[in-house]
C-alpha cells in the first residue's frame, strides 16, 4: 500500500449509534456502528455530539460538536477515545450502549505513508495515543513494517491507555508505570538506535514541541496530529488557526490535523480547544 | 422560486458570510456538495483590500451564553479573490445550480461577495472591484469596521453609514446588502441610514462584542492563560481586526480590557434571565419589561446568539424562522412591518443566524 485514501465525508452529520464503552483506565473507548462512512485514512477526525442533552442544563454546554480522531476501524464500527476534561468530554464519557451520536466526518488531512523505507516511531501523550492507533492497523497491513510505539501517561490509571495500541513502550511522569520520565527520552534513544525513522506524533502541545524538536535537529520528517478548539470542522469558520513558518496561519481541520513538522516553527499551544 | 431584490432563489436559506466557506467544504464534501448545496445563494467570507492573516489563536470560546469568537477576518484580499477564488466559486455555484438536474434550464445558485473597508473609499473601491465581474450577483458591505480616523464602527452610526453606502451605491448597479453591526445603541436608526445610502437591503446581524476570561489556572495544565486575562488571542470577540482592540481598550492593559468586560457580559446576563423566565413559562414569549427602544434592541441582539443554538438543523431553521421574526425579536418585527418591508430571508451558518430584511 503506497497510498493511504481518503473518500469526501457525506455531506450531512449522520446518527449513530452506540454499541459499547469500554473502560481503558483514566479513558473509555466509545464504539458506534457506523456502516456507511468511508474508510477513513489514518488520523483524520470526526465533530461528534450526543444526540441527546447535548446543550440545554443549567449553562446550556456544551453545544458545539467536538472533533475527535477516530481511533479505530472495524467492521461496521467507528471507535473514539475519550477522556473527561470538559463539559462536552464529560457529556461523551456518559454515554452507553444504545444512545445516538451525531458524527460528521472522516474529515481533515491524515497520516502519511513512510516513505524510502523509513521506520515508523509512533509517539503519543496521553487522549493523543488516539489516532496512532488506527495508524499502527495500517502501517502493520503493510506486513514488512517494523513499527515502534512510545507512549507518555500521566499516572498509571491514564498508562493503561497504552492497551490501545500494540507492543508500546510506556513512560510515566510520576514512574509509577514503564519509564519515570520524558516521553522524548524514549524517543531519543530509539532515534539514537535507527535515525532512519519517520516519527508521527500526537499529545499534549509541550510533547508535540519537544518531539519537533528532537527530530528537526536530528533531521527525521516527523508528521504532527495537532488539536483546537472547532466550531464547523471543515474549513469555514478559521477558528482553529494554528500560527505556520514564515508567518500567517494554517486551519486545523483542513490543512491539518496531520501537518508536516517542517511547516511549523513551533508547536503553540493548542488552540482553545473546548474541551 | 422566490425573489430578494433582484436574486432568484430556490428557497429562504443561505449562509451568514464567514460560516461557510464553499472552496473548503468543496475539498472535504466532494462532488455531493454541489449536488444537495445546502442554501439558496452563497455568501463569501469577507474579503478586504489587502490580505489579512486574522488574529492570534485561541479564536474560539464555547461561553454559557453563546460562542465568542475572534476570527480577525482572514482572507487572500481582493485581487486573489478575484484571480484564485472567483473561478473556482462559478464553476462550483454553477454545477449547485444544477443541482444534479444537469440539463435543464438551470442557472448557477447566485454568488453574493461580503466586502469591507475602513473608509467610505475603501469600500467604494471595493465594490467598484466587484461590479466589474458577472459572477457576482450581489454585494454585502461588512460594515462592522472601525473607521481608521474615528475608531468607531463605521456601521454603528447612522449617519457615517448612510455615507458609505452612498459612496458605494453609484458604483454598482448590483444588489447591495448592508450587513448591521449589532454594537450600537439604535439599530433600527442604522438600517433606516442604510435604505437612505441606497442599499437594496439590510443583513441583520454581525458577531456580538463579548470577552471571556481565563479561568483559573489548573495545576500543571499548559493550556491554562493567567488567570482574568482574556482567553481569546484578539481579546474579544466581535472585533474584526486587532487594531479596534487598540481601540475598544486604549491605552490601556489587559486588566483594563476585563474592565471593559464588565458591561457586556451584564448584557448577556440579562438576557440569560430574561430567556430563563420565558422558559419558565413553558416556551412562550414573556414581553421584556418595557424600557427604552436601546435595551430591547441590546437583548435582542443578544437573543439572536442565544436562539442560534435551538437552531438544529435547516428544517428546524425553517421552523423557527416565525417565532424569530414575530415573537423573538419584536422590535425587528415591528421595524419591517412598520416600514412596509418584507422580511423574507433570513440564514444560518454554523455560527450564528442572520435576518435579511430587503427594502425592495
Amino acid at each position: 500500500m503506497s497510498e493511504w485514501s481518503a473518500a469526501p465525508a457525506p455531506l450531512e452529520r449522520r446518527l449513530l449509534t452506540v454499541v459499547g464503552v469500554e473502560r481503558l483506565g483514566a479513558y473509555r473507548v466509545l464504539r458506534v456502528a457506523d456502516v456507511e462512512t468511508p474508510e477513513p485514512r489514518p488520523g483524520q477526525f470526526a465533530m461528534i455530539a450526543a444526540a441527546e442533552r447535548w446543550g440545554g442544563g443549567e449553562d446550556q454546554r456544551p453545544y458545539l460538536a467536538r472533533a475527535f480522531s477516530i481511533a479505530r476501524r472495524r467492521v461496521g464500527e467507528s471507535q473514539f477515545l475519550l477522556e473527561d476534561v470538559g463539559p462536552g468530554t464529560r457529556r461523551l464519557c456518559e454515554l452507553a450502549e444504545g444512545d445516538g451520536l451525531w458524527a460528521l466526518g472522516p474529515l481533515g488531512k491524515g497520516f502519511e505513508p513512510p516513505t524510502q523505507r523509513r521506520r515508523a516511531i509512533l509517539v503519543g501523550g496521553g487522549v493523543g495515543i488516539a489516532p496512532l492507533a488506527i495508524l499502527q492497523d495500517a502501517l502493520e497491513a503493510q506486513a514488512e513494517r517494523e513499527v515502534s510505539v512510545l507512549l507518555g501517561f500521566r499516572d498509571a490509571a491514564r498508562a493503561e491507555g497504552a492497551a490501545l495500541l500494540r507492543g508500546a513502550q510506556v513512560a510515566t511522569d510520576d514512574g509509577s508505570v514503564g519509564h519515570h520520565g520524558l516521553l522524548t527520552e524514549l524517543l531519543s534513544k530509539e532515534l539514537y538506535r535507527d535515525s532512519r525513522a519517520q516519527v508521527y506524533a500526537c499529545g499534549p502541545a509541550p510533547m508535540l514541541e519537544a518531539v519537533r524538536a528532537m527530530c528537526a535537529t536530528r533531521d527525521v520528517p516527523a508528521q504532527l496530529a495537532l488539536e483546537a478548539g472547532m466550531a464547523c470542522g471543515f474549513g469555514a469558520c478559521y477558528g482553529c488557526a494554528v500560527p505556520k513558518r514564515g508567518g500567517g496561519y494554517l486551519r486545523v481541520c483542513v490543512d491539518g490535523p496531520v501537518i508536516d513538522a517542517a511547516e511549523l516553527e513551533h508547536v503553540a499551544e493548542h488552540a482553545g480547544a473546548p474541551s | 422560486m422566490i425573489e430578494f431584490c433582484g436574486l432568484r432563489l430556490a428557497h429562504r436559506v443561505i449562509n451568514g458570510s464567514g460560516t461557510f466557506d464553499a472552496i473548503a467544504a468543496r475539498h472535504a464534501f466532494g462532488p455531493a456538495l454541489a449536488r444537495d448545496f445546502p442554501f439558496a445563494a452563497y455568501v463569501s467570507k469577507t474579503i478586504t483590500l489587502q490580505s489579512q492573516a486574522g488574529n492570534p489563536s485561541p479564536r474560539l470560546w464555547e461561553a454559557p451564553s453563546g460562542l465568542i469568537n475572534s476570527i480577525g477576518l482572514p482572507n487572500k484580499g481582493v485581487d486573489a479573490y478575484i484571480e484564485e477564488d472567483l473561478p473556482r466559486l462559478a464553476e462550483l455555484l454553477a454545477d449547485a445550480g444544477e443541482g444534479g438536474d444537469a440539463g435543464s434550464d438551470s442557472t448557477p445558485v447566485p454568488l453574493i461577495t461580503n466586502v469591507m473597508g475602513s473608509s467610505a473609499e475603501e469600500f467604494a473601491a471595493l465594490v467598484e472591484r466587484c461590479e466589474r465581474h458577472a459572477e457576482i450577483a450581489a454585494i454585502e458591505l461588512n460594515v462592522s469596521c472601525p473607521n481608521v480616523k474615528t475608531g468607531l464602527d463605521i456601521g454603528a452610526d447612522a449617519a457615517q453609514l448612510e455615507q458609505v453606502v452612498r459612496a458605494c451605491r453609484p458604483r454598482t448597479r448590483k444588489p447591495l446588502i448592508v450587513k448591521l453591526t449589532p454594537n450600537t445603541a439604535d439599530v433600527p436608526a442604522c438600517a433606516q441610514g442604510a435604505e437612505a445610502g441606497g442599499a437594496d437591503a439590510v443583513s441583520l446581524i454581525n458577531t456580538l462584542r463579548a470577552m471571556a476570561l481565563a479561568p483559573q489556572p489548573r495545576g500543571s495544565d499548559s493550556g491554562a492563560r493567567a488567570a482574568r486575562s482574556p482567553w481569546l488571542g484578539g481579546a474579544t470577540g466581535g472585533d474584526p481586526r486587532r487594531r479596534s482592540r487598540a481601540g475598544l481598550c486604549s491605552g490601556g492593559t489587559r486588566e483594563r480590557a476585563g474592565d471593559r468586560h464588565g458591561w457586556s457580559s451584564a448584557g448577556v446576563a440579562r438576557a440569560r434571565s430574561a430567556g430563563r423566565r420565558r422558559d419558565a413559562r413553558r416556551g412562550r414569549h414573556r414581553e421584556l419589561p418595557r424600557s427604552d427602544d436601546r435595551e430591547r434592541d441590546r437583548r435582542e441582539s443578544v437573543a439572536v446568539t442565544m436562539h442560534r443554538r435551538s437552531l438544529r438543523s435547516t428544517n428546524h431553521l425553517l421552523d423557527g424562522y416565525s417565532s424569530a421574526t414575530s415573537e423573538r425579536f419584536p422590535a425587528l418585527w415591528r421595524y419591517s412591518k412598520s416600514a412596509g418591508k418584507d422580511a423574507s430571508y433570513h440564514s444560518q451558518g454554523s455560527m450564528r443566524l442572520d435576518l435579511k430584511l430587503s427594502f425592495r
